[in-house]
């Protein structure tokens, strides 16, 4: 049990509000992070994660004592994001911003990078580069993605995630290690070319 | 490359293997080129995972996102509401909402009144930026008119004070910007070396990824490790003139009202 998870008893959110967003504050890039994993966009994973913190506002008194609050708030986060995603699917189409979806639809297949429509800037091979690896992630499953997200962005304990998203802690490192060879297999063909420009000193 | 090497590379990187297993992978790393190769592009991948999709700064809770008289009218779990539950909530989610609202601004405004620079910045590589702040004048976004007022400025924004020291004559430093390069909250310092351009990108050293430059813009990148920053400084020149001038102190609480 983590040190956050700890101090979640007794005082925790249950029923002051000021606690919630304090709360709140401490956990919203894990939350913002499995949001994006599901609805796969950035401007809509923080309108998801809104929406989460309202509902959840909404049921302080269903928060357990001595539970953690993180993954309490996970959860909420995860139901509005799964019936977000539900929605879209029905009306596929639009997206705003950086998206996952975009890039998986319309996956870069010359070197012609995504973000050149995006900024009107001629953009480095970086760019190209990072978004194979949005597409790449979009093929992902969602929890793997998820798994792939919390550890890579939040640095979590596979033991941490594995409390967040109801899943046991071997199958939260399962699903990590899966995802990372899937991206390194995506992602090979393009690293191994020796188009390597600019040094450092 | 096999799945048990595959696997070891992932405990390696996860820095899950026990020191003696981690001696031997560390030996597999140095003659297997192959092996070496992916462990570089995981940590590539994973710059790039940083770079597009480092969450936002929390922000306040809206207010149209709190429950309008029943809060469960548009979303609903299968579990009946009571009056007073009900009551209790809408006057939490009020004074939540004008806890958080006041603490937010409190937060997102300076002393000086302004916004957060990084809102809504667009990612730029370090190439990219010299080239656009080249073409808009190379005017920083903030000048630092004293040491104290640098130091404060790195420690908010990277978590550790930093110095400029005396610079020789023909270095100045024109002051600071903001930018999404190395992570979505990248200090910028643009200076002119004999009135050449000259751009250090500091960020904290986790997040590192060495930058991409092409053959045709011309610049070329520095880089420097002080403490726990990286800095890089790219320009057209072919050594730092800059980096070295910059150094770690340690910041005093004095200096956070400067």
């Amino acid at each position: 049990m983590t040190q956050e998870d700890q101090s979640d008893g007794g005082t925790a959110a249950s029923s002051a509000p000021t606690e919630f967003a304090a709360r709140f504050r401490e956990c919203y890039r894990a939350l913002w992070a499995v949001a994006v994993a599901i609805v796969r966009d950035r401007t809509t994973a923080e309108d998801v994660v809104q929406d989460a913190a309202a509902l959840a506002l909404g049921k302080l008194d269903q928060f357990k004592q001595g539970t953690s609050f993180r993954a309490w708030m996970t959860q909420m986060v995860r139901f509005v994001a799964l019936n977000h995603a539900r929605r879209l699917k029905k009306r596929r189409g639009e997206s705003t911003g950086l998206s996952m979806d975009s890039l998986v639809s319309h996956p870069p297949t010359s070197r012609q990078p995504a973000t050149l429509a995006r900024s009107g800037d001629l953009p480095p091979d970086q760019a190209w580069f990072d978004d194979r690896v949005a597409a790449a992630l979009a093929s992902l499953g969602e929890t793997a993605r998820s798994c792939l997200l919390l550890r890579t962005l939040e640095h979590l304990e596979y033991a941490e995630i594995a409390e967040l998203l109801g899943i046991p802690e071997g199958t939260a490192m399962s699903h990590v290690h899966r995802a990372r060879a899937h991206l390194r297999e995506q992602l090979s063909e393009h690293a191994l070319a020796p188009a390597r420009k600019g040094q450092g000193t | 490359m096999s799945r048990d090497t595959a696997s070891l590379l992932d405990l390696y990187l996860d820095g899950l293997l026990e020191p003696a297993e981690s001696l031997r992978f560390k030996e597999q790393l140095r003659g297997d080129p192959l092996l070496r190769s992916q462990a570089e592009l995981q940590r590539r991948i994973d710059a790039a995972i940083v770079r597009a999709w480092t969450a936002p700064a929390a922000p306040a809770l809206r207010q149209q996102d709190t429950p309008p008289g029943n809060p469960h009218s548009k979303r609903t779990f299968p579990r009946p509401l009571q009056a007073g539950w009900l009551v209790r909530s809408l006057y939490a989610a009020i004074a939540a909402l004008l806890l958080i609202g006041v603490g937010s601004v409190w937060v997102w405004m300076g002393s000086s009144g302004e916004a957060d620079p990084y809102a809504g910045l667009p990612w730029r590589s370090m190439e990219m930026f010299y080239r656009i702040e080249t073409q808009k004048g190379f005017e920083p976004m903030w000048v630092c008119d004293t040491d104290q007022r640098f130091a404060s400025t790195f420690h908010s924004a990277l978590g550790q004070a930093m110095r400029l020291r005396p610079l020789p004559q023909g270095v100045r430093m024109l002051g600071l910007s903001y930018s999404h390069t190395l992570s979505p909250r990248t200090v910028c310092m643009l200076a002119r070396v004999n009135g050449t351009p000259v751009v250090v990108f500091a960020d904290r050293l986790e997040r590192d990824t060495p930058p991409v430059l092409s053959a045709e813009s011309g610049l070329r990148a520095h880089r420097r490790a002080v403490g726990a920053l990286v800095l890089y400084e790219v320009s057209p020149l072919e050594s730092p003139r800059v980096l070295d001038f910059l150094e770690q102190v340690e910041m005093r609480k004095e200096w956070l009202d400067k």
